[in-house]
């Protein structure tokens, strides 16, 4: 099962890979900006991404945007500690799946794929 | 400065988290929506953070910054210029331009709390995700010379940048973390410990 995790911070990439659960066939795919997601959500169709919503020059949002516009039809979830009304109405009208609240924990990674995959 | 890319990735990524906490409760105080941009991290001279914190020549600029000491010590500092403290302010109470006396008189408590609120959520988030101990000082409010009060230009800072925009009202507004040289093996530290470790790069 391939998930895409999108997020300009090395770290924020690696700690999300560090707290998957690791009982499970997930293949974790990384990309660091627009371009590289846009190109690795068409190669492999992951059936989540999870998606930074800082980004340098862009935000989580406009790249689910623009993953959709592409015909990409995996599952959206925002990681951020921003929570802002501004940025949740965004995530709903986008059609996120969740909200992953940043510092990620490994329960709320873990909730969140088992509501998605059932 | 002897900081891999992975310990700056780390640091620019606790203190996106922590400004972006902070930031939530102050959107709601002024009723706008806060886009926040964290810029590169750099050890700098605080003669050179004189020079960043300007946004522009010559323009006041209203500053609230707060001390901190224990496992770390530095400061965080949040400027604005007087013009767009000022909008901001009425926004926070709610006032017409009219009433730009009011505004003056309330400024120097108003920015100190929203600063006050801001930087308090920085150094918490900081303290929680660090597991370290952070004693706060009380918040000082300047304007006009505040950079004098506040920085010492002869003592090379750590230093990173963040700057905050409301975007209805398009006001800016910029935090500093700076943290004093004897800090920095302490940081990198606490980053390999709690980051880079558990996620298996050290």
């Amino acid at each position: 099962m391939d998930i895409l995790v999108i997020d300009d911070s090395k770290t924020a990439r690696l700690l999300l890979k560090a707290h998957f659960p690791k009982d499970k066939p997930y293949n974790i795919l990384e990309a660091s900006d627009m371009k590289s997601a846009l190109a690795a959500a068409q190669t492999s169709q992951p059936l989540v991404i999870f998606i930074d919503y800082n980004l340098p020059g862009t935000n989580g949002i406009k790249i689910a945007e623009a993953l959709i516009e592409q015909g990409n039809q995996s599952k959206y979830v925002l990681m951020t500690a921003n929570l802002q009304d501004f940025i949740l109405e965004e995530t709903k009208r986008v059609g996120f799946v969740g909200v992953l609240s940043k510092p990620v924990s490994t329960e709320a990674i873990v909730k969140l794929l088992e509501e998605i995959t059932k | 400065m002897n900081f891999s890319e992975l310990q700056q990735d780390a640091l620019k990524e606790v203190f996106n988290i922590g400004i972006s906490k902070a930031t939530q409760q102050v959107s709601s105080l002024v009723r706008d929506d806060i886009v926040i941009n964290v810029s590169n991290i750099s050890l700098i001279s605080q003669a050179e953070v004189l020079k960043k914190i300007r946004f522009r020549e010559e323009e006041p600029v209203i500053c609230v910054a707060q001390s901190f000491s224990g496992d770390l010590l530095g400061d965080i500092s949040l400027f604005f210029t007087d013009d767009e403290s000022k909008k901001l302010i009425a926004s926070l109470i709610g006032a017409s331009e009219e009433k730009e006396s009011d505004i003056t008189q309330l400024e120097p408590t108003a920015v100190l709390e929203l600063g006050n609120i801001i930087i308090s959520g920085t150094l918490a988030t900081l303290e929680m995700i660090f597991e370290s101990k952070l004693q706060a000082k009380m918040p000082v409010y300047a304007d006009g010379e505040c950079q004098n009060k506040i920085i010492d230009e002869n003592k090379p800072v750590f230093f990173i940048k963040s700057v905050l925009h409301a975007t209805s009202r398009n006001v800016a507004g910029a935090i500093f973390l700076q943290l004093r040289t004897s800090s920095i093996e302490a940081i990198q530290n606490m980053i390999d410990a709690k980051f880079l470790d558990s996620a298996g790069e050290v």
